[in-house]
């Protein structure tokens, strides 16, 4: 991470009678990027991003959004931050103008200021033509569109986005994964929650993983995934293979293991996309006939597995 | 707290409400329907027509005399009573025990000696059986105590002519007291056909075309109109709690939006809400219905006020008390009942017991069908709603303040 960071939090704690939702928390986020908070439902995402939101007090602990505290001055931190909260927090029978424009005035901006932006947004999100279309009329991932937009109003120094593609189909989490990204290139700080790691992968410059209130751990991916040692394999299915090839693959400082197999052999890599291109022009360049190549790169899931000793998904899927 | 956004939230609140078609049947058309079926039926406009309702009495006549069959004929020309008679020489004992079974709700008993005590001019005693668990029909009653005034005036008339006939020329023959006695009873009789005293009412200020308020509306308008600011308002409390569940209160709460002004712009648009609702009420009350709201308008409007503000200070209550649109939905169809209950929104408390009064003078409906009360029924103008007014601020800040108090985002 460089730069100043726009958020910092320090020893967070949220407590609820004996339950501990948050448990000394600790990360920043450096301006422009996407940090991603990871973990399975429970783990305390929400509750983390409620309090930076400042509608819930910590019990102990510090947090700052653009050097404004979130508890003590709240008022001034909220205009810093835009909310896209899990749910469709729109009025239903209201047409999406009207909701934009009633958020919109909630943060204070003129009229005139304000339907220009209500334009802008509608068009960045796709839905100028249904602008007057009530918000009960439109699909899930067009309400979901909406949402972001109305966290968009005024400007935000950063974005949290908390799990904002729970329950929308394949097509419409590409299309706002997409969104995101292209706010993000404007230079937008974005703070994203998700359990779908491969989310995560996909958008996030950095992640935190939390389990049971505590972050675990944070870093880019490949960071994490060096962290705890996790491999990845790059299986290659080939003739013309010999000794030497296989004693000049083995010196390489990312290759941890070669075993030779049937029809091919099987590295032991870290970072094994990166390796690729130079395995390929070794073997090809020293006329092995390579019939396929298969990457199996290390991922989130990994190190998620390493550090609690489960799966990210097995959550969802017992209570699904 | 900053006005624009109090009055863009009260707004968008407003605007929900009438996107919602139930709500506005419920807010406008349903106090009219209630109102008129209500108003009918009190106004003893029916189908009866004008022919006078009449009560049966049950009577045991043991009087030896005359006297006993005068009076039952003064009974029946009342107009009021049918007499079912009772014959033979135990017809009292069984007119008791017909009464005591519950078989007769009431029944009079003319004793034995009737017309003979009356004629040494002593007092005498009719004796009214009524049965506790029976309705008695206050009515029968009340005829019976006006023919007997009546006749203790024929009889007091009679005895005051022959104590003078006795000062000035001595004790009167048989037949010149017979005489006097009959020439006073006519004499009475005539008077109160037509006394020497009389009140003529007179109407001023009003067309001479105009109609006179119908009492069934002039009672039904106002308690429905309380009833359904009452109903309506509370049952928006909901309106909050779903906006809790949706999560739009919590994004309200992440902008730069104070507590203090979500709630004063709930208070805000639940107050305008009502406002409008009675004002409906109370238009089409005195245009169609043709309801005589008061003498003073100002006064009628501050009962108005204070009444909405209690109103929509409970409704923000409930909201923040509630976690579930339908539990708060609930909670306020039943507290509306049975504050229109024990207010006196459904029957008069003037004739319910002291202790039922009292309560209904703890809960906001009470001190404002009061209000109305003195407004339309008792002739007072602001000066006699000024406690009143006062109490429901009170209740409508003791609401606020706890409102406050008790808002959540969840």
């Amino acid at each position: 991470m460089s730069g100043e960071p726009v958020i910092k939090v320090r020893n967070l704690v949220k407590r609820y009678g004996e339950l501990v939702a948050v448990n000394a928390v600790s990360f920043e986020v450096a301006k422009g990027e996407i940090f991603g908070l990871l973990g399975p439902n429970g783990a305390g995402k929400t509750t983390t991003i409620s309090i930076l939101s400042c509608i819930t007090p910590p019990t102990s602990g510090s947090a700052m959004v653009s050097g404004i505290d979130v508890v003590t001055d709240s008022l001034t931190a909220r205009s810093k931050i835009g909310v896209v909260p899990q749910e469709i927090a729109l009025y239903p029978t209201l047409s999406a103008r009207d909701n934009l424009m009633f958020w919109g005035r909630m943060y204070g901006l003129p009229d005139r200021t304000l339907t220009r932006r209500v334009d802008e947004l509608l068009s960045i999100v796709q839905l100028s033509d249904r602008a007057s279309s009530r918000i009960d009329t439109f699909s899930g991932g067009m309400k979901r569109r909406i949402n972001i937009a109305a966290g968009l109003l005024h400007r935000p120094d950063v974005l949290f986005l908390d799990e904002p593609t729970v329950g929308i189909d394949p097509q419409t989490r590409r299309n706002i994964l997409d969104l995101i990204k292209e706010l993000n290139a404007e230079g937008l700080t974005i703070l994203y929650t998700t359990h779908y790691l491969e989310e995560a992968e996909f958008l996030c410059d950095r992640v935190g993983i939390m389990d049971e209130g505590k972050m675990i751990a944070v870093g880019t991916r490949d960071e994490l995934t060096e962290s705890i040692g996790a491999t990845g394999v790059i299986a290659v299915r080939a003739d013309g293979l010999n000794d030497a090839l296989i004693d000049w693959l083995a010196a390489l400082p990312a290759v941890s293991k070669v075993a030779r197999s049937e029809d091919g052999l099987t590295l032991n890599v870290v970072r094994g996309a990166d390796l690729l291109p130079t395995v390929v022009e070794k073997l090809a360049g020293s006329g092995v006939d390579i019939h396929s190549l298969d990457v199996t790169v290390p991922n989130l899931e990994s190190v998620f597995l390493h550090l609690t000793g489960r799966r990210l998904d097995e959550e969802h899927d017992e209570k699904s | 707290m900053h006005v624009r956004r109090i009055y863009s939230i009260a707004a968008l609140n407003v605007r929900v409400l009438l996107s919602d078609r139930t709500a506005l049947l419920w807010l406008l058309a349903m106090p009219i329907v209630f109102t008129f079926v209500s108003g009918v039926a009190f106004s003893g406009g029916g189908g009866g027509g004008d022919a006078p309702v009449r009560y049966a009495l049950t009577v045991a006549n043991m009087d030896e005399g005359s006297r006993g069959g005068e009076l039952l004929d003064a009974i029946l020309r009342s107009d009021e009573i049918d007499l079912l008679m009772l014959e033979g020489p135990a017809a009292d004992e069984e007119a008791q025990l017909l009464v005591e079974d519950g078989d007769r709700s009431a029944a009079l008993v003319i004793p034995r000696d009737y017309s003979e005590r009356l004629a040494a001019r002593e007092s005498v005693t009719l004796t009214f059986h009524r049965n506790p668990e029976r309705m008695n029909p206050l009515v029968t009653r009340r005829a019976v105590e006006r023919v007997v005034t009546k006749l203790n005036a024929d009889e007091l008339a009679g005895r005051a002519v022959v104590s003078a006939h006795e000062a000035i020329r001595g004790a009167p023959s048989a037949e010149e007291e017979l005489e006097l006695t009959r020439a006073i009873r006519a004499f009475v009789s005539a008077e109160f056909a037509g006394p020497s005293t009389t009140v003529a009412v007179e109407r001023l200020g009003r067309p001479a075309q105009s109609e006179a308020p119908d009492m069934g509306f002039q009672h039904s308008s106002p308690a429905m109109a309380l009833m359904f600011v009452l109903l309506n308002g509370l049952m928006l409390s909901s309106m909050l709690v779903t906006e809790k569940r949706e999560k739009t209160l919590a994004r309200l709460l992440i902008a730069p939006v104070r507590r203090s002004e979500i709630v004063a712009a709930n208070l805000a648009w639940r107050f305008i809400v009502g406002t409008l609702q009675l004002w409906f009420l109370i238009g089409f009350g005195a245009l169609v219905f043709r309801v005589d709201w008061g003498d003073s308008m100002l006064a009628l409007a501050l009962v108005g006020a204070a009444y909405v503000a209690a109103v929509a200070g409970l409704s923000v209550l409930i909201g923040s008390l509630s976690g579930n649109p339908r539990r708060a939905e609930t909670l306020s169809l039943v507290l509306s009942l049975a504050m229109c209950a024990l207010g006196g929104l459904w029957w008069p408390l003037e004739i319910t017991p002291e202790a039922y009064q009292t309560v209904g003078h703890l809960i906001p409906t009470g001190w404002a069908m009061d209000a109305m009360n003195n407004l339309l029924s008792r002739g007072y103008a602001l000066s006699g709603v000024i406690p009143q007014v006062l109490v429901l601020l009170g209740f409508a800040l003791g609401f606020s303040i706890a409102a406050v108090a008790a808002f959540r985002y969840e």
